[in-house]
């Protein structure tokens, strides 16, 4: 009794999970630009969110837009930052630092 | 045998004369100045102002450890000068004097100076010339085991309190004390270094006071990173929260019907790198912090919850 219970927990899991994921929203993810520390990252993260607020209004943005995030690359200083750019634009993925 | 005589008689004579004088020299010094263990403790009648000379160094720091809380004159000057505080008995005051030997070695002395405040004398010791009790304290040189000091020839002079929005700021640290350490001076103990402390005060006096409250709240936020870099996933959102409480009355407020208090950031990239982390260690381990979160994804606060994240009181702030 006590295993079959378990199993319908595990089997009630991903449940659960989906219903953390509101389907019907779009989370908006930030990422920095170069020369950039954690702490800009996130400032500018919050620009972006107040522009999408101002640009499609605040009841859109209460229904279709769920969380802002910022994935923060931090900076090795200009030349290597542009370095690292290049890389990606000619889209080597094993940037070595 | 008689040139023997009186030679022995000359130098017992000299002898007595040299201690002699030496003994009344001491009786008339009115230093009450007795030294116990690494401890020097001078006496002081209340209000009166105390003076106490240091030497031995190129740079000098003085905070108070212990006992009723003193103005500092020019703390960062080879005296210790404050007024003694009105005390009905007997009263330790505690001081820490920092020395840096010299520019080449930062190398910090640390010696303790206690002064004993006494009740006030009674109005017929009062200096009438002055119309103040002055302690009549001899210059006593704190050489914290240096015999070959460097006396500098640095004078005492007293600078004006200044006041901005009802604060007191710190007095000006001396920039090689203060950037012999990490942590550097911060004589109010409020948690921000008195260089930033006094910057803050000074660059946004003519703005909104939130812009003072936010940058403070970032100079006590910041310490932790210079603290405990290595531990940035864990401090990374107290050390946020000046920005995310600056975002909020930036770009939020207003959809809460609050006024948008904030228009150019107050804790920006310039504070950051050139008023906070100012020296190569301090930079150091900002990057070093920084780092470490570098490759994770963080999610911002949702806006009703960002007001939260101001340490300071901001209902006032409230219409």
């Amino acid at each position: 009794m006590k295993k079959l219970f378990l199993i319908f927990l595990l089997l009630l899991n991903p449940f659960t999970l989906m219903a953390a994921i509101d389907e019907r929203k779009t989370d908006v993810y930030f990422a920095n630009g170069i020369l950039t520390e954690e702490e800009t990252a996130y400032s500018n993260a919050g620009l972006l969110r107040e522009s999408i607020k101002e640009k499609f209004g605040t009841t859109y943005y209460t229904q279709h837009i769920g969380e802002v995030t910022y994935a923060y690359n931090e900076t090795h200083g200009f030349w290597q930052d542009i370095k690292e750019s290049g890389y990606k634009i000619l889209n080597i993925i094993e940037f070595v630092e | 045998m008689n040139l023997q005589t009186t030679l022995t008689s000359f130098l017992l004579a000299f002898t007595l004369l040299f201690f002699g004088c030496s003994s009344e020299s001491n009786e008339s010094s009115k230093t009450e100045n007795t030294s116990s263990n690494d401890t020097n403790s001078i006496k002081a009648f209340s209000n009166e102002k105390v003076e106490y000379k240091a030497s031995g160094g190129v740079a000098y720091s003085w905070r108070q450890l212990s006992g009723t809380t003193v103005i500092l004159i020019n703390p960062h000057t080879d005296t210790l000068s404050f007024i003694a505080p009105e005390v009905t008995q007997e009263e330790s005051l505690v001081f820490e004097l920092e020395i840096v030997k010299n520019k080449k070695d930062t190398t910090t002395l640390k010696q303790e100076i206690r002064v004993i405040v006494l009740p006030a004398k009674s109005t017929s010791d009062t200096d009438t010339t002055t119309g103040q009790t002055v302690t009549p304290l001899k210059d006593t040189n704190v050489t914290a085991g240096e015999t070959n000091s460097t006396n500098s020839s640095s004078t005492t002079t007293s600078k004006p309190l200044e006041i901005i929005n009802g604060h007191m700021l710190p007095p000006e640290p001396d920039e090689t004390l203060n950037n012999s350490t990490l942590l550097g001076i911060d004589t109010n103990n409020n948690g921000v270094r008195d260089d930033v402390e006094r910057w803050i005060y000074e660059t946004y006096k003519d703005k909104h006071p939130i812009y003072i409250d936010i940058a403070m709240q970032a100079g006590r936020a910041y310490k932790k990173v210079l603290e405990t870099p290595e531990r940035a996933l864990e401090i990374h959102n107290e050390v946020n929260s000046a920005t995310t409480c600056q975002i909020y009355y930036k770009y939020e407020s207003k959809y809460f019907n609050e006024p948008i208090l904030i228009q150019e950031d107050a804790v920006n990239r310039y504070f950051r790198l050139k008023i906070y982390y100012n020296t190569k260690e301090r930079m150091d381990a900002y990057l070093q912090y920084d780092k470490l979160l570098s490759g994770g994804v963080y999610t911002l606060l949702e806006a009703k919850e960002q007001k939260a994240q101001c340490d300071f009181n901001t209902s006032k702030y409230e219409e």
